[in-house]
């Protein structure tokens, strides 16, 4: 993830406090679609589609990565489509239910803030966007508890797999860790990346961290920032209260 | 006699109260001193070193830098101090080196070009010019300590605590540390069981022992009393100990 917030485009170079309130308008608008307007929802897909493009990083990365986490957004409107089965509309021999079409809609919300989500990291960086929230003014406790919390699972992830290695080297003959095991792993797990993440905090402490970001202290936004966000913004609003779709269905009519 | 930067009068570390893991420590470390702190696992050393810091709980007179040792002046003390810990990957945090390196000149407000030539020095100092654009967690454990050592020299502090420095670097890293050391005319503490290093970079040693001090003086005499060091399950220094002749084929 910090590697790909490396990588250098237009996208990157944006300022952290425009993107970070793009990502936030966008999130917001998708969610606001109402739960049955598939039609409205296409379209939006605009967004994530040109950030991509403009950062250079594939698409296909961003599902890859978060490959776990999208069953889980398919979990949450599973059972609409079982539970809702008014039917809207027939295709052929289908019938498409209303649970099907909030089901979808529920997908793609998800989907869409996921790769906002994940954009905006990617393209930023936790520091930076840490910079951009202390300077919509969120306090300084909150803002580096996000950080923290942030190093903190990447720190409990590398514990897992140095403990996992340490495991599987004692015991070769065993797939997996013992289910007896389990309690005691997960138990020195919690304390051992707790320990390293007060360690870590302190040397962040000794180094003159005392919640404040100085990093981007002296990037200022310019022009293109403040031209790229109302231009942004501007799309955004309009995607949402104009019915393009509709708009281009009846140009066939 | 120039002035004295860390003070100890009788003091006490611990992780839990009931337990001090040091006790009734007392002892003054005067500008630009050198000064090994030595003896064996588990007696203490980076216990101390820490409670400099104020990372660990201590009990008694502490002052570093004129300033006790307390939350109110931890700020301004941690300004003055660089700690190298024991555990690089407790001290490495940002992704690349470069940036980590630069952690503490952004912090303390510099300019983009000060923060730029303070670690281009620092990297050339300790010869990792190559690592820079590297990633942390991909070097290898000396890389990785080189890089913690450069990240204390790019804070230009006026006091250097190091816990085991030497520890994983090959013979030609801990030439060059040593050849840093030797060259830095801060004030320094420095834990390590590499008691050739002590010898070579220290003049006075602080020798612990039983949850105090067994014994604080010149590094040459300390480090050549064969009887005290063993009894603090330590060993004569290697240039001390029998040559071994070559082999010759
Ligand atoms: N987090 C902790 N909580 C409780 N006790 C601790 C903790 N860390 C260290 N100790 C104990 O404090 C004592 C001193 O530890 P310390 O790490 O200071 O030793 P050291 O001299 O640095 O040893 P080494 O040479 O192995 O680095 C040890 O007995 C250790 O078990
Ligand atoms: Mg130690």
């Amino acid at each position: 993830m910090d590697e790909l917030s490396r990588l250098d485009s237009f996208y990157h170079r944006l300022h952290p406090l425009v993107k970070l309130l793009l990502t936030i308008a966008y999130i917001a608008v998708v969610l606001s679609f109402p739960v049955r307007s598939l039609a409205g929802l296409f379209p939006m897909l605009l967004f994530p589609l040109i950030g991509y493009a403009l950062s250079g990083i594939p698409v296909r990365t961003c599902f890859y990565r978060l490959r776990y986490i999208l069953p889980l957004v398919a979990f949450v409107g599973i059972w609409n489509p079982i539970l809702n089965r008014t039917p809207v509309m027939t295709l052929g021999a289908l019938t498409i239910s209303a649970g099907m079409i909030s089901f979808i809609t529920l997908l793609l919300k998800g989907i869409y803030a996921l790769m906002a989500s994940f954009l905006l990291i990617a393209t930023t960086g936790i520091e930076n966007i840490c910079y951009a929230l202390r300077c919509l003014h969120i306090p300084k406790l909150l803002v580096t508890t996000l950080l923290i919390t942030y190093r903190y699972i990447s720190l409990l992830l590398s514990e897992a797999g140095t403990m996992a290695s340490s495991y599987a080297l004692r015991a070769p003959n065993q797939k997996g860790v013992h289910y007896k095991a389990w309690g005691s792993f997960l138990g020195s797990l919690l304390l051992r990346s707790m320990d390293r993440a007060t360690a870590l905090y302190q040397s962040m402490q000794m180094r003159g961290f005392s919640g404040d970001f100085y990093y981007t202290k002296g990037t200022r936004m310019q022009t293109p920032d403040v031209l790229f966000f109302v231009l942004g913004l501007g799309l955004i609003l309009l995607v949402r209260f104009v019915p393009i779709a509709t708009l281009i269905g009846q140009l066939f009519v | 006699m120039s002035k004295i930067v860390i003070e100890c009068q009788d003091i006490s570390c611990y992780y839990e109260k009931a337990k001090p893991v040091l006790s009734n420590l007392s002892f003054a470390i005067h500008e630009g001193e050198s000064v090994g702190l030595i003896g064996a696992n588990g007696s203490g050393k980076s216990t101390l070193l820490g409670a400099l810091c104020g990372l660990i709980s201590h009990e008694g007179v502490m002052q570093v830098a004129g300033l006790s040792v307390e939350k109110v002046n931890l700020p301004e003390i941690r300004k003055k101090l660089g700690y190298v810990m024991q555990d690089s990957d407790n001290q490495l945090f940002l992704p690349t080196v470069y940036d980590d390196i630069a952690f503490a000149p952004r912090n303390y407000g510099l300019s983009a070009e000060d923060v730029e030539r303070m670690v281009t020095e620092a990297l050339r100092r300790t010869g990792i010019e190559h690592l820079k654009d590297r990633q942390n967690y991909k070097l290898s454990g000396g890389e990785k300590r080189m890089v913690c050592i450069a990240t204390i020299l790019a804070m230009q502090p006026e006091i250097i605590l190091m816990d085991e420095p030497s520890i994983t670097l090959d013979p030609y890293n801990r030439r060059t540390l040593i050849q840093n050391l030797q060259a830095m005319p801060e004030t320094k503490l420095i834990a390590s069981h590499d008691l050739d290093l002590i010898l070579e970079t220290c003049e006075r040693v602080i020798l612990l022992d039983e949850h105090g001090i067994k014994a604080d003086g010149d590094a040459e005499v300390i480090l050549t009393d064969e009887a005290l060091l063993k009894s603090c399950r330590l060993e004569l220094p290697y240039c001390y100990q029998k040559v071994v002749p070559l082999k010759k084929g």
